[in-house]
């Protein structure tokens, strides 16, 4: 039976986020650093895409995140948890990148910007997974234009929560922010959502259901 | 009626609430329609949210270059203070590193492992700031090479307009001295024949003198 590779190596290094932290500080421990890469990238990954929608854009961010954790490494402060000072680095990359788009529509000057934008938007979207039906793909593409379309404190409270998993307290950390703040944000968000997806996804389905007389089609989730 | 605060709606939708009061919510939502659209909307929002799949993980886009892309870009990010931007590396033959650590789990192993990164990490690294500085320098001297270039072919086009106007003044020059003889001479024999013709007239006004020697 094969395991997974460094299976073996990787039980000696099961240490802590914090330990390994420790290590990379006052040592420079590349294996211990690597250790929290391996941890980590999938989650920065997905959190980059989410926040700016762009896929490619998001890879580069979370390698970017990484980068910055090791040229930093000194200025993390142990009293805190590794993952919170992460998510905020990573986040702060985020807003950054959004920032820099959103300069670079306003000094456009193509009158039709608003469209361009979102031709770009349409080009730039995650490759769709193969095994996912056009329908699904496309439902899917309308919840990522829709959270696109939250303001970012909205959307970071939203995607931490609800697509990371982090308890609203541990949000509270990351932004420094009381824990009831985050969740009326939530709240608001949410709200804000169920306002935007609404009639898209209740139009896509009924153009869907309409579609299946005599035809074979995907089922819908609704 | 007391109504649960959206926070707290917040706190429920997401679990967070412990049996009691996760109890308490739910029965709420019996006997108060206001609450339960508000909270059937967040809930449906929530399945919206839902249909948003993306991959867990790209694959091991970071580690495919095992941290030396990284580590390198750090280093140069403290060394010169730039911004941190792509880096191209030779990536370290990575079957051969499994292959070494893969059978055995000893310490030696592990050793090993991180003293062959760091060697990877120092030729790296150097191999990036040698090449970045080496392609600095050639950009240098190709821009050097074309101002240099764009001066000479100035000089030689401010060259080559003076030499024509000089020539073109060298010509006039010459074309108006030749005038300017060709008149001398004209002018040089007319006189000489107004000479000769005066002469002439001379020696006819004089018949008187047999002798042609004149008189001292």
């Amino acid at each position: 039976m094969r395991t997974a590779p460094f299976a073996s190596l990787r039980s000696l290094f099961a240490i802590t986020d914090e330990q390994a932290m420790w290590r990379v500080q006052t040592q420079d421990d590349e294996t211990a650093f690597a250790q929290l890469v391996r941890r980590w990238e999938g989650p920065i990954q997905r959190l980059c895409l989410r926040m700016t929608g762009d896929l490619h854009r998001g890879e580069d961010l979370a390698q970017e995140a990484f980068t910055r954790v090791f040229a930093k490494r000194k200025e993390y402060q142990p009293s805190g948890k590794f993952s919170t000072w992460l998510w905020r680095i990573a986040l702060n990359l985020c807003y950054d990148e959004l920032r820099r788009r959103q300069r670079r529509e306003e000094t456009s000057l193509d009158g039709m910007c608003g469209e361009t934008m979102a031709a770009l938007e349409a080009f730039v979207a995650p490759e769709p997974a193969p095994d996912k039906s056009l329908v699904e793909q496309e439902r899917s593409e309308l919840v990522r234009k829709a959270l696109m379309q939250l303001s970012e404190t909205y959307r970071t409270v939203l995607v931490l929560r609800h697509y990371e998993n982090l308890k609203f307290r541990e949000i509270g950390d990351v932004l420094e922010v009381p824990e009831g703040t985050v969740k009326s944000r939530m709240a608001e968000a949410l709200t804000q959502m169920n306002r935007i997806l609404k009639p898209i996804l209740a139009g896509e389905s009924t153009k869907n259901s309409m579609k299946s007389d005599g035809q074979t089609v995907e089922s819908v989730m609704l | 009626m007391n109504h649960p605060s959206r926070e707290e709606w917040m706190s429920y939708l997401y679990d967070e609430l412990n049996a009691d009061q996760s109890a308490n919510l739910k029965a709420h939502l019996h006997t108060c329609p206001d609450c339960k659209s508000k909270v059937n909307e967040w809930q449906a929002a929530r399945s919206g949210l839902d249909e948003w799949r993306v991959p867990k993980k790209r694959g091991r886009v970071l580690l495919a270059q095992p941290m030396v892309k990284w580590a390198a870009a750090a280093a140069i990010v403290l060394s010169i203070g730039v911004g941190i931007g792509r880096l191209t590396s030779a990536p370290p033959d990575v079957q051969q590193v499994r292959a070494a650590i893969e059978p055995e789990m000893r310490q030696e192993l592990r050793r090993e492992f991180a003293q062959l990164f760091r060697d990877q990490l120092d030729k790296s690294a150097s191999t990036t700031l040698a090449a970045s500085t080496e392609q600095t320098r050639q950009l240098l001297a190709e821009f050097a090479r074309v101002v240099e270039a764009k001066r000479t072919e100035d000089y030689q086009a401010i060259n080559a307009v003076l030499d024509k106007l000089q020539s073109q003044r060298l010509a006039d020059f010459f074309s108006l001295k030749k005038d300017v003889d060709t008149m001398a001479v004209l002018t040089e024999s007319g006189f000489r024949r107004a000479q000769q013709q005066l002469v002439q007239l001379a020696d006819y006004t004089q018949p008187a003198n047999s002798s042609n020697s004149p008189q001292h």
